[in-house]
């Protein structure tokens, strides 16, 4: 895996936005974007390649489960590793995320050990 | 007096209950000022992520420095960051249950000011953290995770 790899965290929380950095910075991801909203990180997207998204799901105006649709939705993003990061832990939100073609689901509060073994299991190194 | 008359008496007097009761209410919703609760909350979430800002921010100080010490005591200090990041999150679970409640009492504020009928509330993928003894936990999430493909 690729540590110099570029990564987007997209959270409408400062405070969540420098716990992801810091722990990304831990496990030596240190190529590290920041957005608070889908429609941000969208632009952010479009306008850079990236090689990994990490987002919340509750953010206003665009939801997380919207702007991993309309990643999923864009020829040129569509293959993005996509890990959703929140606080919604019903059934029927796994299933849309998973539906809307989600790589990786964390429920919030998580610990920095699931972090690293979400990454690694999405880029296919437990 | 006649049977209709006795119901008529009955329903005006239930309504002038009802009335006081709207009436008592309104004042105790104004004893708290212009969606006063709501702000007191709000106050509450800014309070705790200023906060959690400056102990991340003490943290970082603290790696920063135990770059420049034995692998031992680096290993240490480090650990001990990890949990301060690991529990910070803190403000964001609480941050996201306040909001819930202000959005009740706004609700609940405006729904008593002009007594309409609540509107059907339709199910939501937007419910934020769940309460404990309902919350999934991460293992609970992958099992359904990988059960769905």
């Amino acid at each position: 895996m690729n540590k110099n790899m570029r990564v987007l965290i997209v959270d409408d929380y400062n405070t969540m936005l420098r716990i992801l950095r810091n722990l990304l910075r831990q496990l030596d991801f240190n190529n590290v974007e920041e957005a608070t909203d889908g429609e941000e990180a969208l632009r952010c997207l479009r306008r850079d390649p990236h090689d990994l998204v990490i987002s919340d799901w509750n953010m206003q105006p665009m939801t997380g489960l919207e702007l991993l649709r309309q990643v999923r939705a864009d020829a040129g993003l569509r293959r993005i590793p996509f890990i959703m990061v929140t606080a919604e832990s019903k059934t029927e939100n796994v299933i849309a995320a998973k539906q809307a073609g989600v790589s990786n689901y964390i429920v919030k509060p998580f610990n920095a050990e699931t972090l690293r073994a979400k990454i690694g299991s999405v880029f296919g190194a437990a | 007096m006649d049977k209709a008359d006795e119901t008529l008496e009955r329903l005006v007097s239930a309504l002038e209950f009802i009335v006081d009761h709207i009436q008592i209410t309104r004042r105790e919703l104004g004893a708290l000022g212009a969606g006063g609760a709501a702000d007191e909350l709000e106050e509450v979430v800014s309070e705790t992520a200023r906060a959690a800002n400056e102990i991340m921010a003490a943290a970082e100080s603290v790696e920063a420095v135990a770059a420049y010490t034995d692998p031992k005591v680096r290993e240490a200090l480090q650990a001990a960051a990890t949990r301060i990041y690991e529990a910070s999150a803190f403000q964001d679970i609480t941050g996201q249950r306040i909001a819930k409640v202000v959005r009740a009492l706004q609700s609940i504020e405006s729904r008593v000011a002009t007594l309409v009928k609540p509107e059907p509330s339709e199910p939501s993928l937007l419910n934020g953290p769940q309460l404990g003894r309902s919350a999934a936990t991460q293992s609970e999430i992958d099992s359904l995770f990988e059960s769905l493909s």
